[in-house]
Parts: structure tokens; sequence; C-alpha cells
């Protein structure tokens, strides 16, 4: 199969690519194959980024410049330069490929796998100009470099590799371009025999780190206006937004660039993501910071923020948390942007990429829009789920608001951007969590086995399948009982593959918190000692936050006493960072979040029955077991405790499925996951279903019976699947 | 007090207090009691809130205060031999600013009730609610630009240094009088310091850990042994013509 990506604007428009896109899809067409337009960025003297970049496991990899041409536009050509017709001077395109080719080339063979399989080849195509003309204005042809020439002859595209690409050498080649390796860790090539949780961790850490298709488009995609990425926890998000700044500071050095968030531990995390993917790609390079900002929404007392750095621009003392409070007390960024929204808010940005969106007031969104450049290139990632605090789930134009005619700002229906660049990406596949430990966060979380029912609910069947899921049966209709599985592709972390000797999963009740505290030391004691888990890849999180300290202090003292460190981050308004070696994590739920461990402990879970703050409560649930990137250990107190240990049970005991009765849900949080794609296909079908109907009868039968029998089948299942849908509504 | 002592102090001190203190630095580096990567400056006064953040970005601290993640620093110079105390510096630097510290101070007297007259008792407490719930929130999602004076103080040991009464071998410095060197007869031994600055800056927690409902010690001996192993303390003609702070000690005394 041939997939083209197009990771830029502009490929609508540029037809001499397109026809030389058509040869080479034509060439490749039976092939597993894929074609990037402007892409990779690798920097040379030039920064020549090729027009396309073909991959595929049976041929070397093709680099190709397109060239627009005709014989009468060109001048003269010599090793270092060609001179045009209009008396302009260009580089001489074969030396800027073989600068590119030579890169590449460095950064395949960094890789020991690929050393002596790949030779990346440059290719030069003048679709508009024939081989003959070319020899009989400048004497000679191209004999250094592979030509592409008018006659369309793709023979000069066979280049092959034997034997082809086996699939581990195929995922390094594909991690390569996509810029994905600063995400591998570092492993000896020897075998590593699996016996307990550590060696188990270590041989999930071998695995190549490869961004899948959705994650690709998401990170490489630069529409030219606003676009959302949708993940719930684990799916990538922060990783997909810091590869994404990368590219467009290296596509773009003179652009400005906001990179802004809500958790401040993720200055650090944010800051080491962006500057290794810049380095992968440019060879060695860090980015500029000047022109690459990261910054916390707000800012601190070391660091400016987005809001102090406004304030100071417009000449105005920033409010101080404690202030905003006093003057809003439940969101006291709300007021502090309200009140940067009175003063006027010049752009100073070509990019804004924000992670956490879910977290912002809706006035931050307005300031960011007010801070854009034309066409307001923004891109936010949320995650409904992890909303820890809100209740809405605003839509765009709720949040950046509408134009002085009423219009919203921004709207992710309608066509995508040109070039087919969506406006909105969903991530399915969720690659922290491995599928038993997502599932339970997500039961939680919805409360689906809750004794009181759901309290929030993903309304339809598509919006099921937007966070990976499929359904197996049931209607969304109140009272109907509902079937949902996960298929293992979503969730494509295999950790229990690897080692089943431990359940991902463990609840435990216990009488007092003391005795809670003993077990948790004492396990992870076992865990470090007898496991050979390293400390750092330990979390403990309390989920009672009002004594949260009290109980991590009890942990932290406990583990003294087993002679194992700990470390508790974000004491004071700091980016301290996680998993300090040789210390096991305590946390907060709020310190905890953007952060992530092999073994996750979770302490005081009875607190998820403290129904004061239900949706709360389980959105902190559900943010603290996907922590895990692999086991959860549940421990609680008291009756609450046994009620949780219940609901926990009976969610473990119906995995890989869901099974619940749907609820009411003008009584609950509706979560909708649909994509602006997802509705555009719905509209159309509507549309071209009733133009059908609309038409002459004999007209649409004749249409009907000569279609290509495969899909008329196709269809007359799809009747037949919504007429049963129907009657059952 | 020898420098395996002093170390072995640290740790007991830290089991101790694991209740109240986080976040452990310490090392023994050949003949000095420090923490990793020290650099051995002062902060200027008056000391911000940002300096705070800053030594604690930079690692420069011996241990954190669980309650409001202010800083402790703990650093002693021996001779080679690590018998004999050479230098010593022990600082406490709170992350707390004056006016943060007056608010809390009013909010946990209940004889300041502010403005209660114009309140309702169900409109207080929703407020306390909201008070609470924000707090969480803030703890980990947003940090306070507010940059302001924080309390401190620093206890020096540095006879090398030493002139006369106005600058005693070893002195105290805090913010209130910056400029002032208290004499303080003794150099605290990790524990003491520990437990001056508890019972000191944190007297809620110093309380709950040590005392009984009449404010006297649950357990003598307890405090005997922090008091057990000390610097030994050089007798000096000041201390009987200056008032000073004196630190508790057991072992014997030496002349000058």
């Amino acid at each position: 199969m041939f997939e083209m990506i197009i990771t830029v604007p502009g490929y609508e428009n540029d037809v001499v690519t397109q026809t030389v896109e058509k040869w080479v899809r034509n060439f490749f067409k039976d092939e597993e194959s894929i074609c990037y337009y402007k892409y990779p960025i690798v920097k040379t003297n030039t920064d020549i980024i090729p027009d396309l970049t073909v991959l595929t496991r049976r041929n070397q990899p093709l680099i190709i410049r397109c060239l627009p041409y005709q014989i009468e536009e060109i001048r003269g050509i010599n090793d270092d330069i060609w001179e045009l017709e209009n008396d302009d001077i260009i580089e001489s395109p074969l030396q800027e490929l073989d600068d590119f080719v030579t890169r590449l080339d460095s950064k395949f063979r960094d890789h020991r796998k690929l050393r002596g399989r790949l030779y990346p080849q440059a290719l030069l195509a003048l679709p508009l100009i024939s081989e003959s003309r070319f020899r009989e204005k400048f004497g000679v042809a191209l004999q250094s470099i592979s030509t592409l020439w008018k006659n369309g002859d793709t023979s000069s595209l066979s280049s092959s590799l034997a034997p082809m690409l086996s699939d581990m050498e195929w995922q390094l080649v594909r991690s390569i371009i996509q810029g994905a390796t600063p995400l591998n860790k570092p492993s000896s090539a020897l075998p590593i025999k699996v016996t307990n949780l550590g060696t188990a961790i270590a041989e999930l850490d071998r695995q190549i780190k490869l961004l899948d298709r959705e994650q690709e488009r998401a990170a490489i995609k630069i529409a030219d206006g606003p676009q959302l990425i949708r993940g719930l926890a684990g799916t990538g998000k922060t990783v997909l937004l810091a590869m994404r700044a990368a590219h467009i500071h290296l596509r773009y050095p003179d652009k400005k660039i906001l990179f802004t968030f809500n958790t401040q531990s993720l200055y650090k995390q944010a800051g080491k993501l962006i500057s290794d993917f810049y380095y992968d790609f440019s060879g060695g390079e860090r980015p500029n910071w000047n022109m690459l900002h990261i910054r916390h929404a707000w800012g601190g007392r070391t660091r400016s923020g987005v809001y102090s750095d406004l304030c100071d621009i417009q000449g105005v003392t920033p409010y101080s948390y404690s202030a905003a409070r006093e003057r809003n007390p439940k969101s006291p960024f709300q007021f502090c942007c309200e009140r940067a929204l009175k003063l006027p808010i010049l752009p100073q940005y070509d990019f804004i990429l924000v992670d956490e969106a879910q977290d912002f007031p809706k006035a931050f969104f307005r300031v960011l829009w007010k801070l854009l450049f034309e066409p307001h290139r923004i891109c936010w990632a949320y995650d409904e789920l992890q909303s820890l605090s809100s209740l809405e789930i605003p839509k765009p134009e709720e949040l950046f608001g509408r134009d002085k005619n009423g219009n919203p700002l921004v709207s992710l229906e309608g066509d995508p951007y040109p070039g087919g660049i969506e406006k909105d990406f969903v991530l399915h596949r969720s690659y922290r969590c491995p599928y038993p430990v997502l599932m339970l966060a997500h039961a939680i979380g919805l409360g689906l086995y809750s004794p009181n029912g759901c309290i929030q609910m993903l309304g339809n069947k598509s919006s099921w399948e937007s966070i990976g899921y499929v359904v197996e049966s049931g209607v969304f209709k109140q009272d109907e009982q509902i079937v949902i599985s996960r298929p293992l592709e979503n969730s494509p972390n295999r950790i229990s593959s690897i080692y089943d000797k431990q359940s991902l999963v463990v609840a435990e009740s216990f009488r007092d918190r003391e005795e809670e505290l003993d077990w948790v030391a004492e396990s992870i004691h076992r865990d470090i000692t007898q496991e050979g888990v390293a400390p750092e890849q330990i979390m403990v999180i309390s989920l009672d936050m009002p004594q949260s300290k009290h109980y991590l202090t009890g942990v932290q003292s406990r583990l003294l006493r087993h002679n194992i460190d700990s470390t508790m981050p974000g004491l004071i308004d700091d980016t301290a960072n996680f998993a300090e070696k040789m210390k096991v994590t305590l946390s907060t739920i709020f310190r905890a979040k953007g952060n992530e461990a092999y073994i996750v402990y979770i302490l005081s879970f009875d607190s998820l029955f403290d129904y004061a703050e239900e949706i709360e409560n389980r959105n902190r649930t559900f943010t603290s077991i996907t922590r895990s990137k692999a086991w959860v250990r549940i421990t609680g107190t008291g009756k609450y405790m046994e009620d949780a240990k219940k609901e926990i049970d009976s969610i473990l005991s119906d995995l890989p499925f869901f099974k619940f009765v749907f609820p009411d849900m003008s009584t609950i949080r509706r979560l909708d996951a649909e994509t602006s794609q997802r509705r555009r296909e719905v509209a159309k079908t509507t549309e071209m279903a009733s133009k059908m109907a609309s038409v002459d009868e004999k007209a649409s039968i004749a249409a009907l019976t000569s279609l290509n029998p495969e899909i008329f089948e196709k269809i007359v299942k799809i009747v037949e699947e919504a007429k049963e849908v129907r009657r059952e509504n | 007090m020898k420098i395996s002592e002093a170390y072995q102090h640290l740790h007991a001190t830290y089991i101790d207090w694991s209740s109240f203190l986080t976040n452990r630095k310490y090392i023994r580096d050949n003949s000095r009691i420090t923490w990793s990567e020290r650099k051995p400056y002062v902060l200027d006064n008056p000391v911000m809130a940002s300096d705070v953040a800053k030594l604690f970005e930079e690692g420069q601290y011996t241990f954190q205060i669980v309650e409001d993640g202010s800083l402790i620093q703990i650093y002693y110079n021996y001779n080679k031999s690590g018998d004999q105390l050479l230098a010593a510096r022990l600082a406490f630097y709170s992350t707390q600013t004056y006016d943060q510290k007056i608010i809390k101070d009013a909010l946990t007297l209940p004889e300041v009730p502010v403005l209660s007259s114009d309140l309702t008792e169900a409109e207080m407490l929703s407020d306390e609610n909201v008070l609470d719930r924000i707090d969480s929130d803030y703890e980990g999602n947003i940090a306070d630009l507010e940059d302001k004076p924080v309390s401190w103080l620093r206890i020096e040991y540095a006879p090398h240094d030493a002139k006369g009464v106005l600058h005693h071998d070893c002195h105290m410095h805090i913010s209130a009088f910056p400029m002032s060197r208290f004499i303080v007869a003794g150099v605290p031994n990790p524990k003491q310091f520990i437990e001056f600055i508890a019972a000191l800056c944190y007297p809620e927690a110093y309380a709950k850990h040590r005392l009984n409902e009449h404010g006297y010690y649950v357990n003598e001996a307890k405090i005997q042994s922090v008091n057990a192993i000390c610097v030994p303390f050089i007798e000096s003609k000041v201390f009987e013509q200056m008032p000073h702070f004196r630190i508790p000690f057991a072992s014997a005394t030496r002349k000058r």
C-alpha cells in the first residue's frame, strides 16, 4: 500500500510534485511504501527539504527534488550553481541533494542494524523537460544523478534492496525518518532473560519507539490555522507537541513559537524533548530559545510565563496567585486573563502549541488568540478525562470566542486545510498503559461499574471508537445493555506477554492506614530487592489530597527503615524532575500529571467514594491509574475501600469487555470524542443518500446495479445494519 | 562530635523527623559534611522567595521541609582526621513571605474573626471549602509570581574570621537583623539544629512530634539523646560579658 503524507500546505498548488508523486505512486502501488511531501527536515548547508521522500521495504530510500522549470527557463548549469533565464541563480540541485543524502545516510549509519543495508538515493525530477532537449541545450545529460524526465520513465526509481527490510529494520527506518529515535532508550544487544519485574521492564524498554499513523500525522502535519489534538492519557500528546515544536522551529527558524502548558514539572520535560528532537533532526544543534519559548501559562518566581510576559509588555504588574484568588476564588487564572484582555494585546507568535489544554480557562485561549499573528496557527492538545476540575467541555467557539459579526473565530467543522491536513486529530492508541490498566482507568473514570451508576459517558458509538474501543453490542439508549471491547492493537503495551507472573492490577483493603502504609513499604521493598526494579521506576500517589503529605511521609519513613530512599517533588513552585535516580517518587496527583512510572501505588483509594466531588475524584483516579506503564497497586482502608475493591473486581472480571447499562444522559456529564472528519463523513453520506432518494428511482437502480459487486454488497450490508439500528431505536 | 558521628546524626535525624523532612541531599565528602555539588555562596539580604526557589532548583540544600518546601542547609568542615571541626554553616530558608506568614497566622487564630459580622456561618464555611479546594489545585498547577522577602536564619562557625565581641567565632544571622551577629555559645550538631528550626519555626509540628498536652517532652530521654554528642564547647570570656544563645551540650568543655 502506498501512503502519502503531506506535512505542510502548498502541495495542492505544487503541480510539478503532484505529477512526480503520481509516477512514484504508480511505481510502488503494490508495495508497503510511504511517501512524504516536504519531509524530513535535515540540517544541511542550504537547508534543502526534499519534495518527496519515499520509503519502501524492497527499495533503497529515495530523495526526490522536483524542479518546475521548462528547458527555456534554464540558462546554464555548472557544478555549484544553475543560472535561470530570469537572472536568478540557484544552488545546484545536484549538490543540494548530495548534501541531504549524505546527512541522511549518516543518520542511518548511526544505527548498527542499518549499516551496510541502506544507501539513500538522490533523484532529480524535471517533469517539464525531456532528456533529449536537455542534452541538446547543455550538451550532457545529468549523468551523476538519477533523473525523472518528462516522458515519465520511472525505471530510475528502482534501486532494489535485498533482502527486503525485516519488520525490525522497517520500524527502525521509519522511526529515524519520523525523528522518534530520541525516544528509544539505549540498550545492549545482548538478550535479556526475563525472570522478574526488573528484567521485564528492561525488555519492554528495548522496543523501538515508532509513531503510529495518527501520531505521525499529529506530529508533522503543520496546518495554516488552528488544530486540535485529542487523546487520552498515554497517547503521546506531550511528545507529539514537542516533536511538532522542533519540526516547526527547524522548518521556520525565523518564526516565533510558543509552547505552553499547565503543570510546572513539564518545564524540563518539554524542554528536553524539544531539544532532543531538534538535535536529532538538525544533526547536533540545539534550538534557539529566543525564537522557541517554553512557558508555563502563568509563570513563576524564577521563570517567566505567558501571562507574566504579557503583563511586562502591557506595563502592568502581574497578579499573584493569592491576589487573583481573592478576586476570583474559583478560577484565579481566568481573572488574570480577563484583566489582560482588557488591555491591548499585540501579536507576538507565529505558532502556539498548548499542552494540557483541558486545564485552562477560556480566557486564556482568547489571550493566546490575540498573541498570534494571522493565520492563527495554534495547536492545542486536550484530554477530557484528565480535566481535573472542569465540569464542562467547551467547544472551540466557546474557547476562542467570536468575531465582531458573531461568527466563531475557530471552527473545526468543514473541509480540512489545503493538502488534506486535518483540523482535528484523535489519538486512539494508548501506549503507556497495558490494556487492563487503561480499561480499569476508563471504567473507574466514567463510573461504569460504580454502585451509583455512571457519572460521565461517551454518548455514542463513534465517540467510543474514537478512543480506541469497539462496540460489540447494544444501542446507546437509556437502560440498554452495552458491551464494548478494546482491540489489542489500540493498547500496544505488551508487558503482560513479556512477563505474566504478577497481576497487572492488585487491589488490597486494610483495617487502618498504618497497616496500609506498612504493606506499601513492604511491597516496594520486595519490588526493589527481589524483583530487581529500580527505585526510580516506582511512583506512589496519594488519592486523598488533603492528607497526601501525611500519608506520603508515612511511606517515606517506612521506606527509610528498609534503607530505601525516596523523593517528594514539587514542594516549591518548582520544576523538579520526577524519577530521580535510585529514589522512589512520592507524589500528589497534581504533581504526577504528565509523569509516568512502571509501578504505580495508589494510596488512600477509599477517597474515590468521597461523593462531595465525585466527577473530580473519578478524574483524579483516572489520572493516577494512567500514570502506570505496567503495574498498578491500589490500596485503601475501611468500607469505602471494600466498595472500591468490589468495583475494581467487577471491572477486572469483565475484561476485555465493558458491560454496562446505558445511563440517562440528561443527568450526567457528556463526553464527545467524535472528530470533525467523522462528522464530515456523516454529513457527506447523508447528502449522497438524500440525493439518491431524490432522483428517478429507475436511475438509482441502474446506478446501483452497475456497481462493482463488492461495493454493492457492502452498501446492502450497511443498509441492513442501519435498518436494525433504527428498529432498536 | 567527630565527622562520622555528624554523618550518623544526619541520618538519624532524617529518620526521626521523616514526617517533617524530605528530599535529603546530604553526603560526606572526605572531611566535609555537605550536599551534592555544593556552591559555597551566601544569599544577599533581603533573601527573596525566588532566591529560595533557585536554591531548590539547583539542589543547594540538605533537607526540604514537607510542610512548605522550606530549605535547610547543613555544612561542617573537619580537619583531615575528622575529629576536629574547623568551620560550619547551618541555615534555614523559609519559602513563606512575611505577609503570607502573617495571613496564615491570622487564619489559624480563632479570635481574629475577619469581618465575620458580615458573614453568615454558612458563608464562612463555604468560603473555607473553596479555599481548601483551590489550595489543592494550586499545589500542583500554579506557581506564584509574588516575589517578596522571606524569613531565614544562619549559624556560622568560623573561628579564623572571628574578631572579638562583635564577631564571635560562632554567631547567628537572622533575617530581621541581617547585619547583626548574635553570639552563639557552642555549635549545634545536626540533631540540635533541626530541633531548633522545628521548635522555632514550626511549633505545631514540633509539639506534635515531641511534646505532651502541657507542652513538655513526652520522652525526655529522646531530647537528651539529641544533645548527647556535641561539638566540644569552647569557653570564652564573651559569654560572661554579652547576652548570647547557648547550645545545650553534654560533652566536656575545653578552654581556649
